[in-house]
């Protein structure tokens, strides 16, 4: 089911009892924290929906258990689609407000099985970013997360690669991201 | 993702701001692993790019003012996978910033959710079983275990990698 079709109000109460069993579905893993179920209004054949068991409206919300129990749903769900169904890569989506697609009164995970050139979406061409919108964004989040210019580094040649940062030494301008996630629990 | 801000970076993963992105303030968090798809990378990194990501959110929505966000992880080359490592895209939404994320659905009958359901079974009950199979010590006295699916091995040509490549054949 598209995100921006999940409704309001009466689907609230569908979704909880979704996950927590109260009402049947085709359940493809569960944990703790979640239920993954097939939707029943897929993007594609084996479009899987990881539910939260309580009722969460935005993932900013989500415990640090049940961001585990995430990160568990989600791998079981992707490596389903990709051995179950032989799908060649999964898209794992998610919505948070209205304005990102999300209607529904809950929390919900897309994990959808991806086929060369399907019609599915979910991959926009990235756009060069006006440098004025870029350093003001860039100005605003280094004060929010409290990291100065000297912590910030520009990076213009490729991305570090697995094998770089493998052996790269830890130095006194990386930040703890522990307090950083604390600073906004 | 050649130009890019680096925020905040430890030794399992990086947040970056990239200068080609989707809007102003789309954050990329990315593993810093060897693992090339979501399902070589450990839980625990996985759980630590949820976990950050979703403070990221609560910052973009304060520094930003931004509306909503999208979480997104695009697994294969199918899924738009450009690098050859997981990233987490944290992106900031805002009222008719002309970003689609949607799509079009079909809705699913009882007999082909039954199918594909099976299919998944299929292939949980059979990680399940590879799980309790027994192993055997080879002449090397290194351990083997046994499998008739030539997809199913350690090593550079595992199962997954494989998953990736086709991508890009």
């Amino acid at each position: 089911m598209p995100p921006q079709d999940h409704g309001q109000g009466q689907q609230q109460s569908i979704f909880y009892r979704l996950a927590n069993g109260d009402i049947p579905s085709k359940t493809v893993f569960q944990n703790k924290s979640f239920r993954a179920i097939l939707d029943k209004q897929p993007a594609a054949p084996g479009h899987i929906l990881i539910i939260p068991k309580e009722q969460v409206q935005i993932t900013p919300q989500f415990t640090p258990e049940m961001n585990a129990d995430l990160a568990e749903a989600i791998k079981q769900s992707s490596h389903a689609l990709l051995k179950g169904l032989d799908a060649t890569g999964t898209s794992v989506f998610i919505a948070n407000g209205g304005v990102a697609g999300q209607n529904a009164p809950q929390s919900l995970i897309h994990v959808i099985p991806r086929e060369e050139h399907d019609s599915i979406g979910l991959k926009p061409q990235p756009q060069r970013i006006d440098d004025e919108a870029f350093d003001e964004a860039a100005n605003r989040l280094k004060a929010a997360l409290g990291v100065s210019d000297d912590e910030a580094r520009h990076d213009t040649s490729q991305e570090t690669t697995p094998e770089e940062s493998e052996h790269k030494p830890r130095d006194e301008n990386d930040v703890d991201l522990d307090s950083v996630q604390d600073k906004f629990l | 993702m050649s130009e890019a801000l680096t925020l905040l970076e430890d030794d399992d993963v990086a947040v970056r701001m990239p200068r080609t992105g989707y809007v102003a303030g789309h954050l990329i968090i990315t593993a810093r692993s060897d693992a090339m798809i979501l399902e070589e990378l450990d839980e625990a990194v996985l759980t630590k790019m949820y976990t950050l990501a979703n403070r990221l959110g609560g910052v973009l929505f304060e520094a930003l003012e931004c509306d909503g966000t999208n979480l997104l992880i695009q697994n294969g080359v199918a899924a738009g996978q450009i690098d050859e490592a997981v990233i987490l895209h944290v992106i900031p939404r805002w009222e008719e910033d002309g970003l689609d994320l949607s799509w079009d659905s079909t809705e699913a009958d009882e007999t082909m959710l039954n199918q594909v359901l099976d299919r998944l079974e299929y292939a949980q009950n059979d990680d399940e079983n590879r799980r309790v199979q027994p192993s055997r010590e080879d002449e090397t006295g290194s351990v083997d275990v046994e499998s008739d699916d030539p997809d199913v091995v350690d090593g550079s040509d595992n199962y997954y990698a494989k998953q990736f490549k086709r991508g890009l054949e």
